[in-house]
């Protein structure tokens, strides 16, 4: 691939902001220009809920001109994506479809866990030490505008993730009211923060030793360069004892300090929760992070982690959490796995749906924590009210109605037509169908059936059980589960069982 | 030692520098016509003064701020003292004009008129009917009286004043005043007398000759020319202004008839007329000038262009192809080898505008983007950008319409650009954008490179003839992504989270030169070896000059190099002993900025737009670039040990606040300018 370049534009909560880089094989990724505009949609989406036409006016200018820019790099590739700040607004597709008649350019809105997702990718692949440090078990702190995401890394995986409503710019819009009244409007601050992060700790660090906090996001390439201007061989580390005493940044004027000070309270604070001495800071944006992510697409470059990994694990951490059944899941994994991997031709799904399909089975019977009598119900809202590293809203939504229908006929599309489109809504008939047809063969919840084999000829398609134990609760329920994924694939599944 | 007593006032030392000026008008080891020259800057330089510093000042006493200078002066202190510098000052002008130029001018052939009626009869008939076939038909004579209000004389213009008196009502005098008009040329050439010289008569005494015939119907009793200089400084409210285009050309309008401040008239004025200018002009006694000579003597600047007289000039001076760089190799090839250096004008600009020109005909140029202050009146620059963007490159041009004097100017190359489909910026708000930039974004084999050229002088292929520049060519990926950062934050983009390579105006600059100098005061506490070398326009901030005392305090050595103002007071024991300041003033007009720091051995060089004054550190955008590349540095080097060691040009700045020209007793002749422009001729010839 020759050189090219391309254009990640992040549409902010505080700024519009865009980088462009070139791309190539031999030199990698690297960054042309970076431009940012101060506009701050948190702030009005937060207070009043939509953003106004002035601002959507202001960010159609700003595109264009970045479209402009865009032209002096002979720019032909670029991804837009926006994050709470216009998520959060009531007129968000309105805007949406504004910008896109305004500038021409399709603006993805991201869900925090999609957002947080990117940087880990960016992370993992720009960050050298991300590795060892996570190996050797680490805390990452991902601080957005309206909320933070924290994440322990232990023996090279995700083992717990949190999402907390601490972001900066929500931080400020809360308490900046209070800030005449505050005797110490920094210690309003940490109270405030102190609950939330308190809960954390109790859940989820006591079992984890913390050796590396590695902070993301939001204010902290600011503070990165801050930092390294006061300190030219500054390279990220920081030490807890220079992190507790540093004064804030006075360069930083307005705004800006008011989105600085809550992050420095609030490393400082998630500081004080681990015994981990050493602080690592980011310089990582959430522009670099979309490039990295179209790098390692469009670049086929291989990174060291395993990302598939760290959404299972992220689900798996959710299913404990709900004190799930891990083996019954395991054992439901395996047999839709193999049942998906056999009727690839049937279905026509790929990867990323198999791996839908891996976070319907680990958090299906979820619910059960709630209501044994109401499981799939209450799975289906534990899953659309819980943040899953790594997916989308809309992917998210997929997985609930996967599970939500695991036992009772799904829905027409005219009765979910609003939530999806129509090639979604098949995706998740597909996946309910081997969900359904998968989870009957652990009717028992006793793992009988601990693998399969599937073979599929003259329009049959026959599930061999390889197992000494009685299946006969599992046969008996079999048929309903066939009856689907007839109506569905249009091949009737037959459960054989071979002794062996 | 009081504070105050520790600066300089920036006028008195802009007197100074003007004075300076004036003794190259008077050094007779100068050719006549280069004197001319000098003479003629000296008048223009003080009319720009007044116009805006004397303005300013007196707006400051009109509106009551009392508040001293750094110097202690109050408002009014200044004007005071101002006014009576430049009496004495205008003095010594016309007495080198009356007593030195017209004699030595005649000498040698050019005979000067100086009163119309010792004309030889057939030179008069000559001049009566030029006036009559020329002149006559562009005048507008206009008259007061109850029914017409006394007319606004327009800022700087030359009128004649005159006292009427009505032949059928003889009891009553009108002021009547005609304008010479701008359209015809200052200087008429007429026939030769006995004397066999060239003559030449002035315009405003061709009519003066003949201003009867403007007003039929009564008696001239006198006419005397006469000159208004106006506040011409414009007050332009950014924030307020839907189009900053628009609302700069309302205020040129306005400038011609700001408040006036300053009167210049014939010495033997009529007392009656004098009387009736002063009272509708409302202007005081001291600010009137009674000239023993021809007023507003820029017009000797026509002389020095006369036809004939070229061995009273100097040799042409012919800008030399650059030595770093080959003119038959292709320019941006030779960037990518090495950083290039240019020093105009001893070097020609002509690789700054062949780099625009090539950029814009270059089918992998992808834009070029320019920051432009004042150009020449037909700039193959802005010929080139149009061209660019007619080629579809993206060009930004960030036009500095606030550039003073040439505000008019910008805004109709303004809009040539736009027409042209370039990208027009206008800059930042209460910002002059005064850096000297170009990038050009190439797409070659490799990826994307940017080109860049940084200067300290403008874009201007006019003046880079005249004026001592330096330029930097570079593709250094570091300054080229600083060059783009530079261009998004003028189009309004917030600034970027850091600077690799370049320091900006009024972000960074200041805290930067801060830095600097203290670093050295550091280095010399520590017994390491310090040193500053500055070379700048003029030196007027406080907290810097402040920085310099201290570093002198320390023991660090400091050799400045400050063409015009200086508010620093140098090699005053206690304060400045190691300081010490020199300004050259020669042919060409000393611009670029350099600064040089020793650093502990370890010696930074640093080039830019910048002056040391409140206005470039706070007002302004302006750049301040390293210089890295050692072949760059030893030849910075070298011009500045050239300069601290010229004994021709020099005036160095002495502890009590005056100039003196350098002791040559025992040293080396040596005129830096000549120097270079030798040193630039040789480098031709050797190649």
């Amino acid at each position: 691939m020759a050189t090219s370049t391309y254009a990640t534009i992040d549409v902010g909560t505080s700024q519009l902001s865009m980088k462009i880089y070139e791309v190539s094989r031999q030199h990698g990724v690297k960054e042309l220009t970076h431009v940012r505009h101060k506009l701050f949609l948190g702030a009005e989406t937060y207070s009043k809920g939509f953003l106004s036409y002035q601002t959507v006016s202001e960010i159609c200018t700003t595109l264009n001109d970045f479209k402009r820019i865009m032209a002096d790099f002979s720019t032909n590739s670029w991804q837009i994506y926006a994050t709470s700040g216009l998520r959060e607004a009531e007129n968000c597709l309105v805007v949406v479809d504004q910008i896109k008649i305004q500038t021409g350019f399709d603006v993805k809105v991201l869900s925090n866990s999609e957002a947080c997702f990117l940087y880990y990718k960016a992370l993992a692949l720009r960050e050298e030490k991300f590795e060892s440090y996570i190996e050797e078990g680490a805390l990452v702190v991902n601080i957005g505008a309206g909320s933070i995401q924290l994440s322990i890394f232990n023996e090279g995986r995700l083992c717990a993730t949190q999402n907390l409503l601490l972001g900066s710019f929500r931080i400020r819009e809360l308490l900046y009211v209070m800030q005449d009244e505050a005797y110490d409007f920094n210690a309003l601050i940490s109270e405030y923060m102190e609950k939330d992060l308190n809960l954390f700790q109790k859940y989820y660090l006591d079992s984890v030793k913390i050796r590396h906090i590695i902070t993301i996001g939001g204010m902290i390439p600011e503070i990165y360069q801050y930092l390294q201007k006061t300190d030219p061989d500054f390279n990220g580390q920081i030490s807890k004892k220079t992190l507790m005493k540093k004064k804030l940044p006075k360069e930083l004027s307005g705004d800006m300090a008011r989105l600085v000070i809550p992050t420095v309270l609030l490393c400082r604070k998630i500081a004080e929760l681990t015994e981990c001495s050493q602080f690592y800071l980011s310089a990582i944006d959430f522009c670099d992070s979309i490039a990295a992510d179209y790098a390692q697409k469009k670049l086929k470059l291989v990174s060291k982690h395993d990302f598939t990994r760290d959404i299972l694990s992220a689900s798996e951490n959710i299913a404990g959490k709900y004190k799930v059944d891990m083996k019954h899941v395991e054992n439901v994994q395996t047999l839709a796995l193999e049942i998906f991997d056999r009727i690839r031709k049937l279905h026509g799904l790929g990867k990323r749906e198999r791996l839908l399909l891996q976070i319907g089975v680990i958090l299906h019977s979820c619910g059960s924590y709630i209501n044994e009598i109401q499981t799939r119900e209450c799975s289906y809202r534990i899953i659309m009210s819980t943040e899953i590293i790594g997916i989308s809203h809309k992917e998210r939504a997929m997985v609930a109605n996967m599970v939500r229908y695991n036992t009772t006929s799904i829905p027409t599309y005219d009765e979910l037509y609003e939530d999806f489109t129509e090639n979604e809504y098949i995706t998740i008939v597909k996946l309910n169908a081997i969900l359904k047809t998968a989870n009957v063969l652990d009717k028992s919840n006793r793992q009988k059936i601990k693998n399969v084999g599937v073979t599929l000829k003259d329009g049959v398609l026959t599930i061999t059980a390889h197992t000494m134990a009685d299946i006969t609760l599992e046969k008996g329920m079999f048929h309903h589960g066939a009856d689907v994924f007839q109506e569905v694939f249009g091949i009737r599944p037959v459960l054989r069982q071979k002794r062996n | 030692m009081s504070r105050s007593e520790k600066f300089t006032n920036r006028e008195l030392s802009w007197l100074d520098f003007n004075y300076r000026c004036l003794s190259e008008a008077r050094d007779k080891n100068i050719p006549l016509m280069e004197r001319l020259k000098f003479l003629s800057i000296t008048a223009s330089n003080l009319d720009e003064f007044f116009m805006i510093r004397v303005a300013s000042l007196k707006d400051q006493v009109n509106a009551g701020y009392t508040k001293k200078d750094i110097a202690g002066m109050t408002s009014q202190e200044q004007i005071d003292q101002i006014l009576h510098v430049t009496h004495s000052f205008m003095t010594t002008q016309y007495t080198t004009y009356n007593r030195s130029f017209l004699p030595a001018l005649k000498k040698e052939g050019l005979k000067i008129v100086t009163e119309y009626e010792k004309l030889t009869p057939e030179q008069a008939d000559y001049v009566d009917t030029y006036f009559q076939q020329e002149v006559f038909p562009v005048l507008t004579p206009m008259a007061v009286d109850s029914s017409r209000p006394f007319p606004l004389i327009r800022n700087k213009s030359l009128n004649i004043g005159a006292l009427l008196m009505d032949k059928k009502k003889k009891d009553t005098i009108d002021f009547a005043t005609v304008q010479v008009p701008s359209v015809l040329p200052r200087i008429v050439m007429i026939p030769e007398d006995d004397d066999n010289c060239t003559t030449i008569i002035l315009l405003e005494q061709v009519i003066e000759k003949n201003i009867q015939k403007l007003f039929m119907n009564y008696k001239v009793l006198c006419a005397t020319p006469f000159r208004v200089m106006r506040n011409a400084d414009l007050t332009i409210d950014e924030d307020e202004a839907a189009d900053l285009l628009i609302e700069i050309e309302k205020q040129l309008k306005k400038r011609q008839w700001g408040e006036a401040i300053r009167l210049e008239v014939e010495e033997n004025i009529d007392k009656r007329l004098l009387k009736t200018l002063r009272r509708d002009l409302e202007i005081g006694e001291e600010s009137i000038y009674k000239i023993n000579g021809p007023l507003d003597l820029t017009f000797l600047m026509k002389v020095y262009g006369m036809e004939g007289f070229d061995h009273l000039k100097d040799r042409p001076y012919i800008p030399q192809q650059p030595k770093m760089l080959d003119p038959d190799r292709d320019l941006f090839e030779q960037i990518r080898e090495k950083d290039i250096l240019l020093f105009h004008p001893y070097e020609s600009f002509n690789p700054v505008v062949d780099f625009v020109r090539k950029a814009a005909r270059d089918p992998d140029v992808l834009a070029i983007k320019q920051t432009l202050y004042r150009v020449s009146s037909n700039s193959p620059i802005i010929a080139s950008l149009a061209e660019a963007a007619e080629n579809g490159k993206q060009v930004s041009v960030l036009v500095e319409l606030k550039a003073r004097f040439d505000e008019e100017h910008n805004i109709v190359w303004a809009r040539k650009l736009e027409k042209a489909g370039c990208h027009v910026i206008y800059g930042l708000v209460g910002l002059k954008t005064h850096s000297k930039i170009t990038l050009v974004v190439r797409k070659e084999e490799d990826g994307i490179r940017r080109y860049v050229h940084l200067g300290t002088g403008n874009y201007n292929d006019s003046t880079a003839r005249l004026y001592t520049d330096m330029g930097m060519f570079t593709c250094k990926q570091q300054y080229g992504e600083d060059a783009t950062a530079v261009f998004n934050m003028l189009s309004g983009y917030s600034e970027p989270l850091g600077w690799n390579k370049l320091s900006l105006a009024p972000l960074w600059l200041r805290d930067k030169f801060l830095a600097l100098i203290r670093r050295e005061t550091e280095n010399a506490d520590k017994g390491r070896p310090a040193k500053i070398i500055a070379k700048m326009n003029s030196l007027c901030d406080p907290g810097i000059i402040e920085a310099l005392y201290e570093a002198s305090a320390a023991g660090v050595e400091i050799q400045l190099i400050v063409r015009g103002i200086c508010c620093l007071k140098a090699g005053v024991p206690g304060l400045s002993e190691t300081i010490h300041v020199r300004s050259i003033v020669g042919t060409f007009l000393e611009h670029a900025r350099i600064f040089y720091f020793e650093n502990n051995g370890d010696p930074e060089y640093y080039m830019g737009s910048a002056d040391w004054m409140p206005r470039n550190l706070d007002k302004r955008v302006e750049i301040l670039f390293p210089v890295e590349a050692q072949e760059l540095k030893n030849e910075i080097s070298r011009i500045l040990t050239i300069q601290l060691a010229d004994t021709k040009k020099a005036h160095i700045l002495m502890p009590d606040g005056t100039y003196e020209k350098v002791d040559q007793r025992g040293k080396a002749p040596l005129n830096s300018q000549m120097y270079f422009y030798e040193q630039a001729c040789r480098a031709v010839s050797d190649r």
